[in-house]
């Protein structure tokens, strides 16, 4: 049963005490309690819903229910600074249960369960849990991940955003889909990660010793998208979640539904968006519309001390992309920057997506078995992997539906992991191999702008973890070996066909260690070793990115980055009424690699060019992420964020493009539990600053980076009993000032101002 | 045991026949069939020797650089009819992209620019259907003696109505620029 455990993140303990009592006599007694203080929880309920009772718990967190009946019930466990969790119990006498709640704990790190119970404390972790992903409906992955302090997102446009953590992103992070390297054209800065972020339970942040078993190449840190386990519980269980956005006109949707047999444990998922033109305080961003429908199926299979796991999935999307930024070259450019308002803006709003536009369909399939061998833990994985990833440009004659890049990607990976728990220690060891083949569909009738390649990698690690009362370490280590095999067209007539081959051989060390100073100060120190060879754009990527006006070329002499971080990071937890969390790190990375502007135009037919080369240099990152939250009442609390980064190339002595700026949020929260027919009610009132990168010189970018500025968000949500379900409602606005601004990690700040005011209706039942 | 056996040989047998589809794929050459590979305007007139300006990158961008030619001087105080070919000659047979431009007249515009010295004059010779310039023919009128820059512009989708447009004045024509090419001139 451990495997259970670990996958639910909920230790529940139920004791039966024999009784003699008569039908509709028994007592459910327990108690809720919080698992990092190991005391009750006070203010504390419990829903039973088969009759339909709030029961509310003691200032210990202690309840009891009598005059129960013999029977089944499902029970709903609520605190309003805790997860609500649900809980399905078979009631066949008197019953004694201990309900663990975890607190809210995406602010902070290291807070998982699954941590406290083996061991993972050296480690950097931030976990964003159901509730509030279901917050962020219709918004894709990376904007919701910018809630973890020291995340943020570089974008193209409002649907298209990739994850920056601690000011790295696109090659140097890996994204995992349900623990799978997600295969795709992820080196593309405007490419988001193909993934629907609400058919998952929980993503994680994960930097530091914990991204070893992950897989090479993250000098950044990983984002970990997982489905928990599914309730064993035999009725049908779901949710369904709408949200409807002004700006833009989006619809959201997506449903969950679950259940028990004695065969499978089944979760099935759906999810989908449409949305028309965004728009900015005065005008329509005409093209930026987006669709996207995906699916995905969880079957597992319980048996004593083993389980096999299948997930299925499938993502479509349709991403527009604003008219007026594509351009033809650098005169145009320069045009566009100057405009107040981008070329081909529209009067009206449209639905309808026209080139320049991305299709892109991702299929996932996986199936794992896990079987637990006396301290052993084994998990054995296969899966595939299809990314199939077209962009349309405006062309002559109409080839504009002809894709000007057709990439079709698969992937296909075996794992076998084993953790094996000896005391207080545990060490994780696994063997993983990938191999990925992408090709280039025939027919865009344009140079490709990556070759055909296959990467075969084997990768192999171990971690270990050692658990006391007051330091707790860990160590990782990994190997990684790359070799990719690249058909490349030649450049000169006859354009041939050739074949290169790369070896790269990555070696990551990690080590974390964790300091109880006193009860409520924990220290962490987190120092890694870690390598991330050329990925195939840096090595070969050919021709005119015309988004950006200009000619990027691959470099195949490149050599492996090396990285060097250190973090250390101070938590002060005051009986979860004061938290304050500083987080400073500090990277060096040599060779790192970057696209270095060269002296010399490029001279086509549609004129010279910034030629830009992939080289190697040496650059710093280093920074301080904080969080303050006070709980000034049970009801008020207030939360502060700020992230700090500072960036260097060490041979040029300037800042590095694409580096997040400094940024300082900061919300009040005010929060009412009891009203007897509404529950829940979230009142929140959010600020966000930003400030104006000063650090870069003229010559490393077309135009300045943009101004600080300041927005205000506010959030209403509140739960409530209809037709004897249990309703949320939510209403958001984002921008509520309706202000003009541009944000230095959105490409189209070239061409068009951000979003204005939009407000956010939201519907979720459960059943 | 057995059932999940059973499962886990069926993926595999669907991991390995993907795989099998997967690595028959041959790579090609990609045909290039939207590229402009070669631009000549050339210019005649009946009291004149003609003149032909050629830009040539067969390779497309990067590879070799760009050759650009120009036959001779044009002549002072002359009118010349122009005519532009723009042909892509990356694929077999070649392929004659002004033809594209000619049968999407409304999409496109050609712009010509001379630098202010030689006081050169462009007339366009042709029209869309809806009666707005082209600019595959056109008439060029030089004036005095002189050296400078000649530069042709063509724009994809621009907006025709813009002011001064019609009269070949780029400033206002937006749309994307798909030739931008400057040649030496010389008027003698």
């Amino acid at each position: 049963m451990r495997k259970i455990k670990i996958a639910t993140l909920v230790l529940l303990t139920i004791i039966s005490i024999r009784s003699e009592a008569q039908e509709c006599k028994f007592i459910l007694t327990g108690t809720i309690i919080d698992p990092h203080e190991t005391t009750g929880l006070n203010d504390a309920r419990l829903y039973i819903e088969e009759i339909n009772k709030q029961v509310y718990a003691d200032s210990l967190g202690f309840f009891a229910v009598s005059n129960l009946c013999k029977g089944s019930y499902h029970l709903t466990f609520n605190h309003s600074s805790c997860e609500e969790k649900k809980l399905f119990i078979n009631l066949m006498s008197d019953t004694l249960i201990i309900v663990e709640l975890e607190h809210h704990g995406h602010f902070l790190q290291s807070v998982t369960i699954e941590g406290t119970r083996t061991g993972s404390e050296g480690a950097s972790q931030n976990i964003i849990r159901r509730n509030e992903i279901e917050k962020h409906s219709g918004e894709p992955l990376a904007t919701l991940l910018e809630q973890v302090t020291g995340v943020s997102s570089f974008k193209n446009g409002s649907g298209i955003a990739k994850p920056i953590i601690n000011g790295l992103s696109g090659n140097r992070i890996s994204i995992l889909n349900n623990g799978l390297n997600q295969a795709g054209q992820q080196w593309g800065s405007d490419h988001a990660p193909e993934i629907d972020p609400f058919s998952v339970e929980q993503i994680k942040v994960i930097k530091g010793v914990d991204v070893i078993p992950y897989g090479g190449n993250s000098l950044g840190g990983i984002v970990l998208l997982e489905p928990s386990s599914i309730p064993k519980d035999p009725h049908l269980h779901g949710a369904q979640l709408a949200s409807f956005q002004t700006n833009g006109n989006l619809v959201a949707y997506s449903s969950k539904l679950e259940i028990s047999k004695k065969k499978w444990d089944v979760r099935w998922t759906l999810g989908g968006k449409i949305g028309g033109d965004r728009s900015t305080p005065d005008y329509y961003l005409s093209n930026t519309g987006l669709k996207e429908l995906s699916s995905s199926v969880f079957l597992i299979k319980d048996k004593p001390h083993q389980s096999s796991r299948i997930y299925l999935s499938v993502f479509n999307t349709e991403l527009g992309i604003l008219r007026g930024s594509h351009i033809g070259n650098v005169t145009d450019l320069q045009e566009a920057i100057t405009k107040d308002v981008p070329f081909f803006t529209k009067d009206n709003f449209s639905y309808q997506i026209e080139s320049p536009e991305q299709k892109v369909g991702h299929y996932l399939s996986k199936y794992s078995f896990q079987k637990e061998i006396n301290k052993h833990f084994v998990e054995f994985i296969v899966a595939g992997q299809i990314n199939h990833r077209r962009e349309y440009d405006v062309r002559r004659s109409g080839r504009s539906s002809t894709p000007a890049l057709d990439l079709f990607m698969q992937s296909y990976s075996a794992e076998i992991k084993d953790k094996l728990t000896l005391g207080k220690s545990n060490l994780i060891y696994g063997l993983q191999t990938r191999y990925n083949i992408n090709n280039n569909v025939e027919g865009t009738g344009i140079f490709p702008l990556i070759p055909n390649y296959q990467l075969y990698n084997v990768g192999t690690y171990m971690q270990w973890k050692n658990v006391h009362n007051r330091i707790s370490y860990e160590l990782g280590i990994r190997y990684d070996k790359n070799y990719f095999i690249v058909s490349y067209q030649t450049k000169d007539i006859p354009k041939t066909i050739e074949q290169r081959s790369h070896d790269f051989d990555n070696y990551n060390f990690a080590g974390g260690l964790k300091y109880k100073v006193a009860s409520p100060w924990i220290l962490r120190l987190n120092l890694g070793r870690a390598q991330r060879s050329p990925e195939i754009n840096e090595l070969y990527s050919s021709g005119l990115h015309q988004a950006v006006a200009g000619i990027e070329e691959g470099n195949i002499n490149l050599i492996p980055e090396k990285s060097l971080k250190v973090m250390l990071t101070s938590t002060t937890n005051l009986s979860h009424r004061f938290i304050f969390e500083a987080s400073a790190y500090y990277q060096q990375i040599s060779d790192y690699i970057y696209l270095e502007p060269q002296k010399d135009y490029r001279l086509t037919i549609r004129g010279a060019f910034p030629l830009f080369v992939y080289k190697q240099t040496d650059a710093r990152i280093y920074g301080i992420d904080l969080l303050a939250k006070i709980d000034f009442t049970d009801h008020i609390s207030w939360v502060n964020r700020a992230s700090l980064i500072k960036s260097k190339d060490v041979l040029t002595n300037s800042g590095i493009p694409n580096i997040p700026p400094h940024q300082l949020n900061s919300s009040i929260h005010y929060t009412i539990n009891k009203l007897e027919a509404v529950k829940n009610i979230d009142i929140e009132l959010g600020n966000k600053y930003v400030f104006k990168r000063t650090d870069l010189q003229p010559e490393q970018d077309f135009l300045a980076s943009p101004d600080a500025y300041y927005l205000m968000n506010a959030r209403l949500q509140f739960d409530c009993a209809l037709l004897k379900q249990s309703v949320n409602f939510s209403l958001q606005v984002d921008n509520l000032l309706n202000n003009t601004y541009r944000d230095y990690l959105n490409r189209l700040r070239y061409f068009s101002d951000e979003e204005g005011i939009n407000v956010k209706f939201g519907i979720k039942m459960s059943f | 045991m057995k059932t999940i056996g059973s499962y886990k040989s069926i993926l595999l047998l669907i991991l390995l026949t993907s795989l099998i589809q997967a690595c028959q794929q041959d790579p090609l050459p990609v045909n290039e069939s939207e590229l402009i590979t070669t631009l000549t305007y050339t210019l005649t007139s009946p009291i004149a020797d003609s003149v032909v300006l050629t830009f040539e990158d067969l390779d497309g961008d990067g590879g070799k650089n760009p050759v650009l030619k120009v036959t001779g001087p044009l002549q002072a105080n002359t009118t010349y009819s122009g005519k532009l070919i723009l042909l892509n000659q990356s694929v077999v047979p070649m392929d004659t992209i002004s033809n594209e431009i000619i049968a999407e007249a409304n999409d496109h515009q050609f712009f010509f620019l001379a630098s202010n010295p030689l006081g050169i004059i462009f007339q366009y010779d042709d029209a869309d259907s809806n009666g707005r310039p082209i600019g595959v023919k056109t008439k060029l009128q030089t004036s005095t003696v002189g050296l400078g820059k000649l530069k042709i512009i063509l724009r994809h989708m621009p907006d025709k109505n813009a002011l001064h447009v019609v009269s070949g004045d780029i400033t206002n024509a937006s749309g994307e620029t798909d030739i931008e090419v400057e040649f030496d001139l010389e008027v003698k």
